[in-house]
């Protein structure tokens, strides 16, 4: 066999193990990252520009934003355990969220653009501290395993 | 809404640049005192410094964080980063930052019942912690012990109390036996445990089962020793 045809059959052999990861990798992309498991008054899943409701059992994918309205409250629990909660008011994007059940590795990005947050990490972050991170307009909190509370004030200084 | 920083600088004995335009009190106001005071200092910045922080402040929010005992009483830790100071590491209760629009960070400890009350719709609204159970088994059948038997209405109790709560139920055995055996009896013990859910009112939808055999003892036995405390079975509730 000549050399040409060798790497041309090695290239189609990690093309084809590309592939293969892509399609492995997918569904942890676009899935499931948690679920709502409280949900009061006014409350939105932005998805794709799309408005869709919150209720109780509602699932949560990497993307999503969450939003409430000035009676509204949320409460997510995710597949590691991380449990965030947001109060009236807010804006939640859920930025990104991978989690390897086996290893627990993982990495959980989150960005409150307003409003209140309160944060329980999970099992991410008890394998890896700071995997979980929390971002606002002027600040990004590295979680190293706790419970807090943040809060986002967007009303115009005068 | 704004927090104090004059009892920081007493308290902590830190004075960042952000504070420093603020006179440190004798006695420690209200909280709606010290905010009157803190919007009056802020009206009180120098011009130089002023104009700049006020166009920032225009556009980005006040910040505020406070780290919050766990319910076992131990405290974690977050670390703070912003473009406009060191990064600070918040690791006792109520260990608090206030970021401002320029990225500038405050330390400083925030008062336990303001914090409930300040976050109270927010902390409130905090799904149940995932739990998980133990059920232990009769030797070589799917039959839970007359002990766990009796922890079974316990469990259905939490779970009930749950919104849309995700189970799962994870059998296991301890070494007696063969692997393809033992993997037929966890798998057993995992089915009757979702039965006694499910005949006690949990929807069948929210359950997975699985079955481990032999491949997680919680104690290390000798090949083919009995031992009651690996015949068990997990129930994850999320």
């Amino acid at each position: 066999m000549s050399k040409a045809l060798i790497i041309q059959r090695e290239f189609l052999t990690f093309g084809f193990l590309l592939l293969l990861c892509a399609l492995v990798a997918m569904p942890a992309l676009a899935g499931e990252a948690g679920r709502i498991k409280v949900s009061k008054g006014e409350v939105q899943i932005v998805r794709d520009g799309k408005r869709l409701p919150a209720p109780v059992g509602a699932m949560i994918q990497a993307r999503d934003t969450v939003k409430t309205g000035p009676n509204g409250s949320v409460g997510i629990t995710f597949q590691d355990n991380s449990l965030l909660s947001a109060g009236p008011d807010s804006e939640l994007v859920i930025e990104r969220f991978v989690f390897d059940s086996t290893t627990h590795k993982g990495e959980f990005d989150t960005a409150l653009k307003k409003g209140t947050l309160a944060v329980v990490s999970g099992k991410i972050v008890k394998q890896s501290p700071e995997a979980m991170r929390v971002k606002t307009p002027a600040a990004i909190m590295g979680v190293r395993g706790t419970e807090f509370v943040v809060k986002v004030d967007d009303s115009v200084t005068k | 809404m704004r927090f104090p920083n004059a009892p920081v600088i007493l308290a902590i004995g830190l004075v960042l640049g952000a504070c420093a335009q603020q006179p440190p009190s004798g006695n420690a106001p209200d909280p709606i005192e010290r905010e009157a005071i803190r919007t009056g200092d802020q009206k009180g910045i120098r011009t130089d410094e002023g104009e700049a922080i006020h166009t920032v402040r225009s556009r980005a929010p006040n910040e505020l964080v406070v780290l919050l005992p766990k319910g076992n009483g131990s405290v974690g830790a977050v670390v703070v980063r912003s473009a406009g100071s060191r990064p600070l590491v918040l690791d006792k209760p109520y260990a608090a930052a206030r970021i401002d629009g320029a990225g500038r960070l405050q330390p400083f400890t925030y008062d336990a019942d303001l914090a409930k009350k300040e976050f109270s719709a927010t902390l409130t609204a905090l799904p149940a912690r995932p739990i998980t159970f133990l059920l232990y088994f009769l030797e070589a059948k799917d039959e839970p012990t007359p002990e766990s038997e009796r922890e079974v209405e316990r469990i259905f109790a939490d779970i009930a109390g749950r919104p849309y709560p995700e189970i799962l139920v994870i059998g296991h055995t301890d070494a007696v036996g063969s692997m393809e055996y033992n993997d037929q009896l966890s798998l057993q013990r995992a089915q009757r445990v979702r039965e006694d859910l499910t005949h006690r009112g949990v929807p069948g939808k929210y359950i997975a089962i699985a079955g481990r055999g032999k491949r997680e003892p919680v104690v290390r036995t000798a090949a083919d020793a009995p031992e009651p405390m690996n015949r068990r079975v997990e129930i994850i509730v999320r």
